[in-house]
């Protein structure tokens, strides 16, 4: 008889401690237009932060709209070294300085042998792997004691890492019941990259584990060894409109999204020109998901 | 396994970071010892994203002994 309608989910930004971000975003926080912050906890453990930064990330912690995104945890990385040890005191200390409604890591691994980082990439889903992940997952919601997540992969090898990742990243997740931020720029490298269509990609994906969206641009890259055009998952240039599109569609799909978070990497808005395309580019997605609203 | 998958982790890295062709690199790839899954699972690259991982590696790799030079 009633229909209830849902919340709209919250709009905010990821932060970047940079200058330039600074200058960009100001007009948006000054007029309240960010209603949750985003901030890759682990980028500012080695960094001196501007105060600016610190007065923001309290600011929202106080207000309980803080999310914390974690980059170089390497879920899966075979080998426990003693840097994702530290990384998880690191992460309790974190979670005692500010309140983090959630935390959330990336799909996939980037360290191993000598090397402490590299890329995030993906591993084909077996029984061995996803135990593997499991017990990765069990330290992070134990250092964490909030509820954790995982971000899906822009990076694939090949039809077989698209094809898993949304199985692998559903059996992660009910291990912990965590929840699922669901990276739509990533989904556009794979829909182009592996000429899928956004639906059936979409639809491998536990899209009822969505609690958090992340949209962003990116750029093209030309492939040496064939004279296809890669997409790139940079973060460095307009939002496409394929993946306002695919806001539309997952916002339908998805029914416990609670943020929206526009993604921009630091030191690319250096222009008044740019500054300008990523605040329209932020109006865009309030007007689609306030449109959802109705 | 995860000796296993530790060698497959760390071998591919390896290659990928001393890579100048992906053409070179695919091979060397399917060249190397691995258990079947892997190889398997290296069966599935296609070499266009191969050269992307590659690229990737080389820009944001950093070996143990950069993080531990003062």
């Amino acid at each position: 008889m009633f229909k209830r309608s849902r919340p709209a989910p919250w709009i905010g930004l990821s932060l970047m401690p940079t200058p330039d971000f600074f200058q960009a975003s100001q007009p948006l926080f000054e007029a309240g237009a960010v209603q949750v912050l985003e901030w890759s906890f682990d980028m500012g453990w080695e960094a001196d932060l501007p105060d600016w930064v610190t007065h923001l990330l309290e600011f929202y912690s106080q207000r309980d709209r803080l999310l914390g995104h974690g980059v170089t945890y390497s879920l899966l990385s075979a080998q426990w070294e003693e840097a994702q040890d530290q990384w998880l005191k690191n992460l309790q200390e974190e979670c005692k300085r500010y309140r983090y409604r959630h935390i959330s890591e990336h799909f996939g691994w980037m360290a191993a042998g000598n090397f402490v980082q590299s890329a995030p990439l993906p591993l084909p889903l077996t029984a061995d792997t996803l135990r593997l992940g499991c017990d990765r997952l069990n330290c992070l919601a134990a250092a964490a004691k909030v509820p954790i997540g995982l971000e899906n992969l822009a990076f694939a090898f090949g039809q077989r890492d698209v094809e898993e990742q949304g199985t692998f990243l559903d059996q992660l997740l009910a291990h912990v019941q965590g929840f699922l931020v669901l990276d739509l720029h990533n989904l556009y490298c794979q829909i182009h990259n592996f000429q899928q269509s956004p639906e059936a990609l979409l639809k491998r994906y536990p899209l009822h584990r969505v609690r958090e969206l992340h949209i962003s641009g990116g750029s093209w890259s030309k492939s040496a060894s064939s004279d296809s055009m890669i997409r790139r998952d940079t973060h460095d240039g307009p939002v496409p409109e394929m993946v306002f599109e695919l806001l539309a569609i997952a916002l339908q799909h998805c029914s416990h999204v609670e943020a929206v978070i526009f993604e921009r990497l630091g030191h690319t808005l250096s222009t008044e020109t740019e500054q300008q395309q990523w605040r329209q580019d932020f109006q865009r997605i309030q007007q689609i998901v306030h449109q959802r609203r109705r | 396994m995860t000796k296993d998958l530790a060698h497959f982790q760390s071998t591919l890295l390896e290659i990928l970071a001393a890579s100048t062709d992906a053409d070179g690199l695919l091979l060397q790839l399917q060249q190397e010892e691995f258990s079947q899954q892997w190889t398997d699972y290296i069966a599935t690259f296609e070499l266009p994203m191969v050269e992307v991982a590659a690229e990737l590696v080389r820009k944001w790799g950093k070996r143990s002994a950069d993080v531990r030079k003062p």
